[in-house]
């Protein structure tokens, strides 16, 4: 749907009737372009400067690309996207790829230095032989000095010979360009509002071609003179004089020219009073209701009017000319001509104050059904409705951030003076809201202190308890960034016991942060009921509030160290989301899911498959730039390859990681580091291992010492030797660990705390503890945290197995020993022979691609059937391309055989 | 010191436009008080700062209102 609206702005204005032709005007826009690079038409709202365009490029042989510009696209990032993809529309235009790559550039959610790119673009411009023209409409939307500064650039930089680009753009105002020094060489042609006007006979010839009647020069002189040309203003005065003469007559013209010219009230409350007055109850309602849009189509205007004929009253209106402006061909979607909209808008705030706010909500309301969050956004901060700002900017926030929606609207925010957050900390919430998601580690603080210092002012109500545990919901959040699961605690309770118990939507995130809280302290069951708790909720929270919930859920499980159960439910919420639409935006807390499979595969040890599916989920953050979640699939990637063996990898991955990890917060960077423990320990390099571990210990909490740390810590005692100290250091977590049913981590703990027992001389215990740990691991499958201790837990499982423990188990366990450390490699020959005959080899994955590349499934099928984002498989397919040299399917089937590859 | 204006406090304009608008415009001038005088219209009004100032004439622009003059003038606090 979103697209839709895209395709609205780079539709060119379709041509209407009772049109008068400007054939003076169309002689200077073509010789404007046979001789400058730069056509501006500048005149205040109503002079037919897009109309003109229109009728311009539709007589003209030149290919045109259009572009309509709205204040949204005050984001350079965005503006260049949809300028290129104006180009692209030109069927004869080739950019040679230089769209695609600035849009790539431009999808990430960063900031993007665009010179670079800009002169790439400039360069493939330049270099056109053909001539095209592009017109940027209402210019005057752009108030970005950076969008400014480039389009001069580009400008300055266009051919001056006849060929290639010329820009157009129409606005309100002249562009803040150097126009003087393009006028002086000759490169610009312009007009103005006194080249607009109508003239004597355009008036007359105007009211001859609307109202099918001849009027005296002597009408025509006194419209003229009363509009001054002022092309909105004569059409208004046409839509009432039709009426009146409709109702009475010639007469009724007459009457009509006589007291509008003798009139000196200011023309446009004059005709805006004619023209809504004219029009039955049915018309002046729905024209006010309608006019809080900016675009609009017969569902919307249903749902707000509360009607079910809407799309008859839209064809009246654009029968009648009441300056309704279609978008599409397909009339799906409208506008309303820009000054009448804001003058509808004015009326509408005069007279039904009280509605504005309802009307915008039920904008919202829609748009949110429609999966149009930023539209819905929009219109819910027009409605002053925190709620809904909150629901959308919360539930969507991830998926919001891609379009760049949430950067646009923290850019508005950020506009905000200090003063105007304090005297109204509704706009605050929000705001603060916003920024804690997109850039964390900035200013909220400030933020949330000016908030609270405006609700200091406000009045006691449900309104004002919500906004303050919307809060402390921030706070909250903050701090689990920041790892600080005790203060998310405090601030979540405290908000619960501020909120409104009507407020659903606040109370089901404040229960997920919860859940996440004491996920960090690691009391799963806890965070497992918190967690249903928040789906209970939010039950009917759109958006993917669910799938975020249920990811907290999976990630649990695995720390309960329910690996089936885990596996099982990530699949099913991944094929649950492919099959609903939101599948095909590739969500990243999925790569979440993704990295937790990958962790299940290599308790299970199977190496090959750990490998893959973190690959993927680290894949998959790339195209995300969520610097959290990249850390950790980072993470999760390095234990897998340092599992296999392939510690150069793993240890360029791991400051990978570290990279991502500052700029989330030290807890995320302390996490990489404990990585860095065991990467040195399986290279060998305990005193390395042993400096990080002493490094990084003062700086945790008592959660954080629990959990991976832990691990990390106990294999370098266990490593150094010390093995009474192992005993000790555990003891104490251990309980605490046992009693919030954190098994993964003690099925992982207690092989190393039976070799110390036996390193000590105590057997018994040893073999005690290995029994306690086996019937834990059991059920699961666990291996590889038998595995990786090597050679002396394979003959503490020998001994254990001839005092016959858990024999079954240990004889599955024992022959993963043997392989070893050659499993990964020796398990896959074929890969390797075949892949050395290119120069750079395939990976396992895109073998598996591959396959199905030589099957008749589709992209998105062979999607499905490796439980991957169709995206994530066009990239591999990329990359098998450009590793095989070829172009297409069949070329890359018939390469792949003739290289034995399938 | 004392003649530097800070123009990001609050200070008073008044645009004088030509033609006659009604009073209920105001909304739309940043609640600038409407005063027709004599076929031309004065707003008198405080902005917060020049920002604000620029909003209201790209309003009058917008409407293709002619802009006769724009003046910082102290506001009269003992009424006129």
């Amino acid at each position: 749907m979103a697209d839709i609206l895209l395709a609205t702005k780079l539709h060119i204005p379709p041509l209407r009737g009772n049109l008068v032709n400007r054939k003076h005007l169309i002689k200077r826009l073509n010789e404007g372009v046979d001789k400058s690079r730069l056509t501006s038409i500048s005149a205040p709202a109503g002079y037919g400067k897009s109309t003109l365009l229109g009728e311009w490029v539709s007589q003209i042989d030149i290919p045109v690309a259009w572009l309509s510009l709205e204040r949204g696209e005050n984001v350079p990032a965005r503006f260049w996207k949809y300028f290129i993809t104006a180009l692209n529309e030109i069927p004869q235009l080739r950019l040679n790829g230089i769209g695609e790559s600035i849009s790539q550039v431009l999808d990430s959610s960063q900031p993007v230095r665009m010179e670079g790119e800009l002169i790439k673009l400039v360069n493939s411009l330049s270099s056109l032989e053909e001539r095209v023209i592009m017109v940027l409409d209402d210019v005057h939307n752009i108030t970005e000095t950076q969008i400014h500064q480039d389009l001069v650039f580009l400008i300055d930089h266009l051919k001056r010979s006849i060929g290639g680009l010329h820009l157009v753009v129409a606005g309100r105002m002249d562009p803040p360009w150097p126009l003087a020094r393009w006028r002086a060489r000759g490169e610009l042609s312009e007009f103005h509002a006194a080249d607009l006007r109508f003239d004597y006979d355009e008036t007359a010839q105007f009211f001859h071609q609307y109202l099918q009647v001849n009027l005296s020069s002597q009408d025509i002189v006194a419209l003229k003179d009363r509009t001054e040309g002022w092309i909105a203003g004569l059409q208004m005065a046409a839509v009432s004089m039709q009426n009146r003469l409709v109702a009475q007559g010639p007469q009724g013209l007459s009457r009509f020219i006589e007291s509008f010219s003798g009139s000196n009230r200011f023309i446009l409350d004059y005709l805006m009073d004619e023209v809504i007055l004219q029009q039955p109850a049915e018309i002046q309602d729905f024209l006010f209701a309608t006019s809080i849009l900016e675009q609009f189509t017969a569902p919307l205007c249903n749902a707000l009017t509360d009607r079910q004929n809407c799309q008859t009253i839209l064809e009246k209106l654009e029968n009648a000319n009441l300056f309704l402006i279609p978008l599409d061909d397909e009339r799906q979607w409208y506008r309303y001509h820009h000054l009448f909209a804001e003058l509808l808008r004015k009326w509408l705030k005069q007279r039904q104050p009280a509605r504005v706010a309802g009307l915008h909500e039920c904008a919202s309301m829609w748009y949110a059904e429609n999966n149009m969050p930023s539209q819905a956004i929009r219109h819910a901060l027009d409605a002053g409705n925190v709620t809904l700002v909150n629901q959308y900017t919360s539930a969507n926030v991830l998926g919001v951030v891609e379009h760049t929606e949430l950067l646009d609207m923290l850019r508005h925010f950020e506009e905000l003076p200090d003063q105007q957050i304090v005297e109204n900390p509704w706009l605050g919430v929000p705001y603060a809201l916003v920024k804690a998601f997109v850039n964390p580690s900035g200013d909220v603080e400030r933020i949330l202190q000016k908030s609270e210092q405006g609700l200091v002012n406000l009045e006691n109500s449900p309104f004002k308890q919500q906004l303050i545990s919307i809060l402390d919901g921030i706070r909250a959040y903050l701090a689990w960034i920041k790892g600080e699961a005790d203060q998310v605690l405090r601030f979540v309770h405290r908000a619960m016991d501020n909120l409104p118990e009507d407020d659903r939507t606040t109370l089901a995130q404040l229960l997920n942060l919860e859940g996440l809280a004491y996920e960090l302290q690691l009391k799963l069951p806890e965070a497992i009921k918190a967690y249903e708790a928040a789906l209970l909720a939010g039950q009917s929270m759109a958006g993917l509030f669910p799938a975020m919930v249920n990811c907290g859920l999976v990630s649990a499980q695995f720390s309960q160290g329910r690996l089936r159960h885990a596996f099982y439910n990530c699949q099913s919420i991944l094929s649950l989301a492919y099959e609903s639409d939101q599948g095909s935006k590739d969500l990243p807390f999925y790569n979440h899911l993704y990295a937790t499979m990958g962790m299940v595969q290599l308790e299970w040890n199977n190496l090959e498959a750990a490998i893959r599916f973190t690959r993927d989920s680290v894949a998959m953050s790339e195209q995300w730039h969520q610097a959290d979640t990249w850390q950790y699939t980072l993470s999760c990637l390095t234990r897998a390859l340092c599992a296999a063996g392939n510690l150069e990898e793993a240890f360029a991955i791991n400051q990978r990681a570290m990279q991502q990890a500052v700029r989330v917060s030290p807890y995320y960077f302390r996490s990489s580091a404990c990585d860095e423990i065991w990467l040195n320990l399986a290279k060998g390099d305990i005193s390395k291992a042993a400096q990080r571990c002493a490094e990084i210990e003062p700086l945790m909490n008592d959660c954080e010492k629990r959990g991976l740390f832990l691990l990390g810590k106990v294999s370098l005692l266990y490593a150094q030797g010390y093995y009474a100290e192992i005993l000790s250091v555990l003891e104490a977590p251990m309980r605490d660990l046992e009693q919030g049913d954190a098994n993964w981590y003690l099925i992982n703990l207690m092989p190393i705390q039976a070799l110390a027992l036996k390193a000590l001389g105590k057997e018994e215990d040893a073999l005690s503890t290995l029994s306690h740990c086996l019937i834990l691991a059991k059920p699961e499958g666990y291996v590889r945290a038998f595995v990786e201790k090597g050679p002396p837990m394979a003959r503490l499982l020998q001994t254990a197995f001839r005092q016959g423990i858990e024999p079954e188990y240990i004889t599955e366990l024992l022959p993963a020993f043997n392989l070893h450390g050659e499993s990964y490699e020796s398990r896959t020959p074929a890969y390797r022979f075949s892949s050395a005959k290119l120069t750079e080899p395939l990976s396992e994955r895109e073998f598996e691609v591959l396959r199905f590349l030589n099957t008749n499934l589709s992209t998105p099928e062979i999607a499905r059937e490796m439980i991957l984002a169709p995206s994530t498989i066009r990239t591999h397919v990329r990359n098998i391309y450009s590793k095989l040299g070829t172009h297409g399917r069949i070329e890359t089937i018939q390469k792949a055989k003739d290289l034995d590859l399938i | 010191m004392t003649n530097r204006h800070n123009y990001d406090q609050p200070t008073n304009y008044i645009i004088r436009i030509q033609g006659v608008i009604d009073p209920t415009w105001s909304d739309w001038f940043g609640g600038f008080t409407i005063i027709p005088q004599n076929g031309e219209t004065v707003l008198e009004g405080e902005v917060n700062h020049q920002a604000a100032l620029h909003g209201i004439l790209a309003k009058i622009n917008q409407l293709g209102l002619v802009i006769l003059l724009v003046e910082k003038i102290t506001p009269c606090k003992n009424g006129k």
